[in-house]
């Protein structure tokens, strides 16, 4: 479970990201964030992976306050959390097995544990027969079913998507959403942040909308709600 | 740490140096600057204090003869040296005896000399006399130098005292020398990894985000310097063992007196150990001033 509780987040050249902020995500949700460029959505994102801290107010995951944590405990934090984004970040010197093996490697998984657990994940974003491929040979589409491997592997309990279907076209940005959709089902709880609209309208989920560093709308069943 | 890991870090690190190569075998070349010049100092005051240790148990005056004196000339100088104060002890040493002891000390090159055999032999013969008391060595020398026969005197107190304060006055300066090459190697090692910190920029980032802690990420880093350390150091060492076959066999051809050697297998294992450790510290220093300085975990 993530709780924000009024959370405000202020940048040190004097911007007010996040103005008194507080929402919940309960275990197994699938919910988009959603508003204008500027208006903290991104802040928000970083605020869960903590790559920011919020400058007031509470950031709780797993019942652990995030804030409170010292600089050893975050890659800790960071195990619980799949991570994807609009540019994938794969290393194109690795091929899709190692890009996936990679984020098991660097928490100290055993060669056994690697060779069961990425060929299982390989198979559910559908790309064991890439397995041998670089990134520059995939599609944009791929590439993301990549990175959702990646982040996958280690059994996050809840998975961040900054933008995924940002640099992909409608049809494969549709059949990565049936992917999230497919992993949230699993039970994974899956927190994205998107500018499409016709996804947001289409999914019909969870949607907070964040409008100058607030809450403007938090809907069980909603919908984009603006024009591009 | 698991063993995993290690073996991730190992890989990662190794790669590293692979992929930065003209870097990476720069860094190496200072290190071995660095400890050559350690090493050539470490050898001679070792040697230097070698020789002093041996000479100080050795006879304190050495006379080479007149090689036109009689033998019975020669006993007699010998009595004559016996009756002198202050002297405890007189050897007469033959020049075959000499020759034979110079071709022990050659030991494996022995076969050098032997073009000088028998008549062919260039050496003299000479007596060497021990003093009762070292404060009256220089009176002694001075009653033996005017003696019949006598060619040369040597007295090993000179050169005890010469190579003494040569050892100190090598080691001293060389002091400033090793410190500005070691602070150099370090410069270079850590430009070095910083080059490979900004290369992997991306995978860095990438590891962050999927929980790596900030030591996992550091490791490969500090590993990385180490093998370029170690690099250094066996390349080194196998250079001062060169060099050192080469020099002592050098030395010896030329047959000064009071040279001796430190045997090359002594030598090569201390300096080896030496340089080792000091090639993977030196390594580890450059590796963790550039993790500290570019790369924000």
């Amino acid at each position: 479970m993530i709780i924000f509780s009024n959370v405000s987040k202020i940048y040190d050249n004097g911007t007010k990201a996040l103005d008194n902020i507080s929402f919940f995500i309960e275990r197994g949700e699938f919910v988009f964030i959603v508003g204008p460029s500027g208006a903290g959505k991104s802040t928000l994102i970083k605020l869960l992976m903590h790559e920011e801290t919020a400058t007031s107010g509470e950031v709780i995951i797993n019942s652990v306050n995030v804030n409170a944590l010292s600089q050893n405990q975050i890659p800790y934090l960071r195990r619980n959390m799949g991570v994807v984004f609009q540019d994938f970040r794969l290393l194109p010197k690795k091929t899709v097995y190692e890009n996936v093996s990679f984020a098991m490697e660097i928490i100290g998984a055993s060669r056994r544990e690697i060779r069961r657990q990425v060929p299982v994940v390989l198979s559910m974003v559908g790309l064991s027969h890439k397995a041998k491929c670089y990134p520059n040979q995939l599609s944009g589409g791929e590439q993301q079913r990549v990175a959702l491997a990646r982040a996958l592997v280690n059994n996050p309990s809840f998975l961040i998507a900054d933008e995924p279907t940002g640099n992909l076209n409608p049809k494969t940005a549709m059949e990565i959403m049936e992917l999230l959709n497919e992993i949230n089902k699993r039970g994974t709880t899956v927190i994205m942040a998107t500018h499409a609209k016709d996804i947001v309208d289409q999914m019909k989920k969870r949607v907070i909308a964040i409008e100058d560093g607030v809450v403007a709308r938090d809907e069980a069943r909603g919908v984009y709600g603006y024009e591009n | 740490m698991k063993i995993n890991s290690v073996k991730y870090f190992a890989r990662e690190a190794s790669k590293n140096v692979f992929s930065n190569g003209w870097m990476s075998l720069a860094s190496v070349f200072t290190v071995v600057a660095s400890l050559l010049v350690f090493g050539i100092v470490m050898v001679l005051v070792l040697n230097l204090n070698h020789m002093v240790a041996k000479m100080e148990s050795d006879y304190e005056i050495t006379m080479t003869i007149d090689e036109n004196l009689t033998e019975a000339e020669t006993k007699r100088l010998g009595q004559i040296l016996e009756d002198i104060p202050n002297v405890s002890e007189v050897v007469f040493e033959s020049k075959a005896e000499r020759m034979e002891a110079l071709r022990v000390q050659f030991g494996d090159n022995a076969s050098l000399l032997d073009s000088y055999q028998g008549d062919k032999n260039p050496l003299r013969n000479w007596y060497k006399i021990r003093c009762v008391d070292l404060n009256l060595f220089s009176e002694t020398v001075e009653a033996v130098k005017p003696l019949h026969g006598v060619v040369k005197v040597i007295s090993n107190s000179e050169i005890i005292k010469k190579l003494t304060s040569f050892s100190s006055y090598v080691s001293r300066g060389s002091i400033v020398l090793m410190f500005a090459l070691a602070i150099i190697s370090i410069f270079i090692i850590s430009n070095t990894i910083k080059l490979t910190v900004f290369a992997r920029h991306k995978e860095i980032n990438i590891m962050k985000f999927v929980g790596a802690t900030d030591w996992f990420i550091r490791w490969p880093f500090i590993i990385e310097g180490m093998l370029i350390g170690f690099i250094g150091a066996l390349i080194s060492s196998a250079v001062m063992s060169l060099v050192y076959k080469g020099l002592t066999s050098l030395f010896l051809s030329l047959q000064i007196g009071f040279m001796s050697f430190i045997p090359m297998g002594d030598i090569v294992l201390l300096m080896t150990t030496v340089f080792i450790f000091m090639g993977i510290g030196l390594g580890a220093i450059g590796s963790l001033i550039a993790v500290r300085k570019h790369l924000k975990v």
